[in-house]
C-alpha cells in the first residue's frame, strides 16, 4: 500500500502562504515523488478561483471594513470564504491519463462517504461539490499535470455563514436558477447538520479515514521540509503577496482603471 | 463604456465578461472570468483577445472563435464556447459594477 505524508503545516493569518505552501507540495511530488495529504485553515480570507475577477466575486466595502483578506488560489472554481471553523484539505498525488472532473468525482465522493460516516445524507454534486440533502457543505478545485494531481477542497464545519454572505457576491443568475433567494439557503455546515458544534479536528479525523480508504494509502506524519518551507516563501513573496497576481485578468480588462486601486487596497488588508 | 455579462452553463459553473464596444457596436476590448477551470490558464486571455471585432449579438461568431481558440491550444471544464458567447449576448450597460 502507497504511504503518504500526513501534513498538518497551516498559517491562517497569511492565506497567501498557506496558498504559496499548496504549490510547494507539487513541486515535492514532480521531484520527489512525495505524495501528500494536507488539512490546514485561514482566519478569515476570500480566497478566489484562477480564473475570477476580485472585484467582481467579493463584497469590497465589506472585505476592508471586516478585516477579511482576499487572496487568489492558482487552481480554477470559485469564491470561498475561510475561517477557522473552515477545514481544508489538499490531496497531492500521482495518477496517470485522468482529467479533473474524474479526480474530482473521487475525491468528492470520498468526502461525501466520510459526512454519512458522521449521519449525515450527503453526496457529491457534480461537478466539484458535495452537498448535504441540497445544501452546498464542501466544495473542491485542483490541478493536473503531467501525471500530477492537486486537488484541494474546503469543508465547512461551523463556518460563520453571517459573514459568508457578506463578503462573497453572489450573482443574481446563480440565485434565479437555484430557486432560492440567499446564499444561507444554498450552503450549510457539519454543525448545523449534525444539531451540535462539531470541531475541524474532529472532522479532520473522519477525511483521514475516508481518504486512506478510497484512494488505498496509509500516513506517516511529517511537517514541511526546510526546502519546501524555502520556496514556498519564495513563491510566496515573488507572486501571491502581488497586486499583478491578484489582479491578473485586470491587464486587459475594460474595467482596469477602476479596479487596479482597490486590487492594491485589498492587498492591505 | 463598460457592458458586463454573465451568463450559467449547465452544471452551474459562471461566465462573467466586461467589454467595451466601438462606434460600430463590435468588440473593442474584453475579458472573460469566471468559476470554470481552463488549461493552460493563459487560455483565458486569448479567448478573451479572440472575440475582438464581433458583435456581441453575434452568437454564432462569437462562439466559433471562443471555440478555435479552445480547440486548437487546451481544454475548458465546465463550459462551453457556446457559454462564452451567452455570456457576451447578455452584457448589458450596468450600475452594479465595483
Amino acid at each position: 500500500m502507497e504511504e503518504w505524508r500526513l501534513l498538518r503545516f497551516e498559517s491562517p493569518e497569511n492565506p497567501n502562504l498557506n496558498l504559496a505552501v499548496e504549490e510547494a507540495l507539487l513541486k515535492s511530488l514532480s521531484e520527489k515523488g512525495v505524495k501528500t495529504l494536507r488539512f490546514w485553515r485561514n482566519s478569515k480570507a476570500v480566497v478566489i478561483g484562477r480564473f475570477q475577477c476580485p472585484l467582481l466575486e467579493v463584497n469590497f466595502e465589506e472585505c476592508v471594513n471586516k478585516g477579511v483578506k482576499v487572496v487568489r488560489r492558482h487552481t480554477g472554481g470559485g469564491a470561498v470564504y475561510h475561517d477557522m471553523g473552515n477545514l481544508n484539505f489538499t490531496l497531492v498525488f500521482t495518477k496517470p491519463l485522468r482529467e479533473l472532473p474524474d479526480i474530482f468525482r473521487e475525491v468528492g465522493e470520498a468526502v461525501a462517504e466520510g459526512l454519512r460516516a458522521l449521519g449525515l445524507k450527503s453526496s457529491f454534486k457534480p461537478m466539484n461539490d458535495v452537498a448535504v440533502g441540497q445544501r452546498k457543505v464542501a466544495g473542491l478545485a485542483g490541478y493536473v499535470g503531467k501525471g500530477v494531481v492537486l486537488v484541494h477542497g474546503c469543508l465547512l464545519v461551523s463556518t460563520d455563514i453571517d459573514m459568508l454572505s457578506r463578503v462573497l457576491s453572489v450573482s443574481r443568475e446563480k440565485l434565479r436558477d437555484k430557486f432560492v433567494t440567499s446564499v444561507r439557503s444554498r450552503v450549510t455546515t457539519v454543525s448545523e447538520e449534525l444539531g451540535r458544534d462539531a470541531s475541524t479536528r474532529e472532522v479532520e479525523e473522519m477525511l483521514l479515514e475516508a481518504f486512506k480508504h478510497a484512494l488505498s494509502f496509509e500516513v506517516y506524519e511529517e511537517d514541511l521540509s526546510r526546502e519546501e518551507l524555502a520556496y514556498a516563501e519564495s513563491l510566496y513573496q515573488e507572486k501571491y503577496s502581488k497586486a499583478e497576481w491578484l489582479g491578473w485578468l485586470c491587464k486587459k480588462c475594460p474595467l482596469r482603471n477602476e479596479h487596479w486601486s482597490m486590487i492594491e487596497r485589498l492587498l492591505r488588508v | 463604456m463598460v457592458l458586463i455579462g454573465e451568463h450559467k452553463a449547465v452544471g452551474g459553473k459562471l461566465i462573467k465578461v466586461c467589454l467595451t464596444l466601438d462606434e460600430e457596436g463590435k468588440i473593442s476590448q474584453a475579458m472573460f472570468s469566471g468559476d470554470f477551470f481552463v488549461d493552460p490558464p493563459d487560455l483565458l486571455v486569448e479567448l478573451s483577445d479572440a472575440i475582438r471585432g464581433v458583435k456581441p449579438e453575434d452568437v454564432d461568431q462569437v462562439e466559433e472563435r471562443v471555440r478555435r481558440v479552445i480547440e486548437g491550444r487546451g481544454v475548458a471544464y465546465g463550459v462551453s464556447a457556446r457559454d462564452f458567447a451567452e455570456a457576451v449576448a447578455k452584457a448589458r450597460v450596468t450600475n452594479e459594477a465595483p
